[in-house]
């Protein structure tokens, strides 16, 4: 007989979220829901009060920040480093530029022009301050840490989860333990293939959701300033890690087909892609 | 950018080079720290009972 999942599902951090584990009571779940919901009132954008809001329209100012951002900043600046600049947190102004001004369940509209916005390399716009944890932003430069924080946030809260469990923030999961069959969790991933694991993460980026209007989406090209145009709709990897995962994902759908998979491939990751299915020189998505 | 905005964030840069010089520490990019590890990947049958899914949100 398998033993019991203990399960918990809400919406917090754009997405919808999903705790699993064994062993462990409704309690420790709702305590790593608090946690989340505690995370996305600080990480988020959209709310004025934010402290990430408050980091953004601090004009170049050093601001005294709560450890968990530090954290989070350093993180920032790691998947900068580890994807060579693919994976810039300061890439709000191109967001913005493309009409993601709001929460997506707002609605969002493409604006009639939106005009390529050059995004300054991340180190160049973020300093940092150990030793009075504090950090600034160059004076027009603005964060978003959406994905960057769903993957660490994972990694951080599976130890909430005792030693039996699941937590998917998004579609960005950190697993560990046996599950409920014994041969690890099965997870599906973006191709509907499916693995079974007893540690580590997948993650999944992708154009398929966060649509809106003609072609935009949430997926900002560094390089251009604009939603990337890739011939991969979805890429699943596993790896060690949500935060490492969520930025080797996005690589390489930034990448595209050949050099995005070669990416991964070079890395000895297990992987999952799906391809985007085109019109003309756009793509659309994946095939459902 | 302004001028006054410019000078502050160059003002910044000076204050930070001059921390560096006395030996403050400045954080560097943190996480993960190791390089990544391989987990063991079972491959499942299109059958299997699946638990949770990784997707674009």
């Amino acid at each position: 007989m398998s033993p019991e999942v203990t399960s918990r599902h809400f919406d917090a951090l754009g997405s919808t979220c999903e705790l699993l584990s064994i062993g462990t009571g409704q309690a420790a779940l709702e305590r790593c829901e608090a946690r989340v919901r505690e995370a996305e009132a600080r990480f988020t954008r959209f709310l004025p009060d934010s402290e990430l809001a408050r980091l953004n329209a601090g004009d170049g100012r050093y601001l005294p920040v709560s450890p968990e951002m530090f954290a989070m900043l350093e993180a920032a600046l790691w998947a900068f480093e580890e994807s060579q600049g693919l994976v810039n947190a300061a890439v709000l102004p191109a967001m913005l530029s493309a009409g993601y001004d709001r929460p997506f369940r707002q609605g969002l509209s493409e604006p009639a022009f939106a005009a390529a916005v050059q995004l300054p390399p991340l180190p160049e716009v973020l300093l940092l301050d150990a030793a009075t944890r504090s950090a600034a932003l160059a004076p027009g430069a603005a964060l978003d840490l959406g994905g960057i924080a769903k993957g660490a946030l994972a990694d951080l809260l599976i130890d909430e989860l005792g030693d039996n469990g699941v937590c998917n923030l998004g579609g960005d999961l950190r697993v560990r333990g046996l599950g409920p069959e014994g041969d690890g969790w099965h997870i599906g991933l973006c191709d509907r293939t499916a693995v079974a694991l007893t540690e580590g993460a997948v993650c999944t980026s992708g154009t398929t959701r966060r649509r809106w209007g003609q072609s935009a989406h949430h997926l900002i090209d560094p390089r251009t300033g604009m939603p990337a145009r890739t011939d991969l709709a979805e890429v699943s990897v596993v790896t060690d890690s949500a935060l490492r995962g969520e930025v080797y994902a996005k690589c390489a759908m930034l990448l595209g087909s050949t050099a995005g998979l070669a990416f991964l491939e070079t890395r000895g990751l297990h992987f999952a892609a799906v391809p985007a299915v085109t019109s003309g020189d756009r793509a659309l998505g994946a095939a459902a | 950018m302004s001028s006054i905005a410019t000078l502050r964030w160059a003002s910044m840069l000076g204050t930070l080079v001059l921390a560096l010089g006395s030996g403050a520490v400045v954080a560097t990019s943190p996480k993960p720290t190791q390089a990544p590890w391989h987990p063991a990947v079972t491959l499942l049958p299109s059958d299997a009972t699946v638990q949770s899914k990784s997707y674009v949100s």
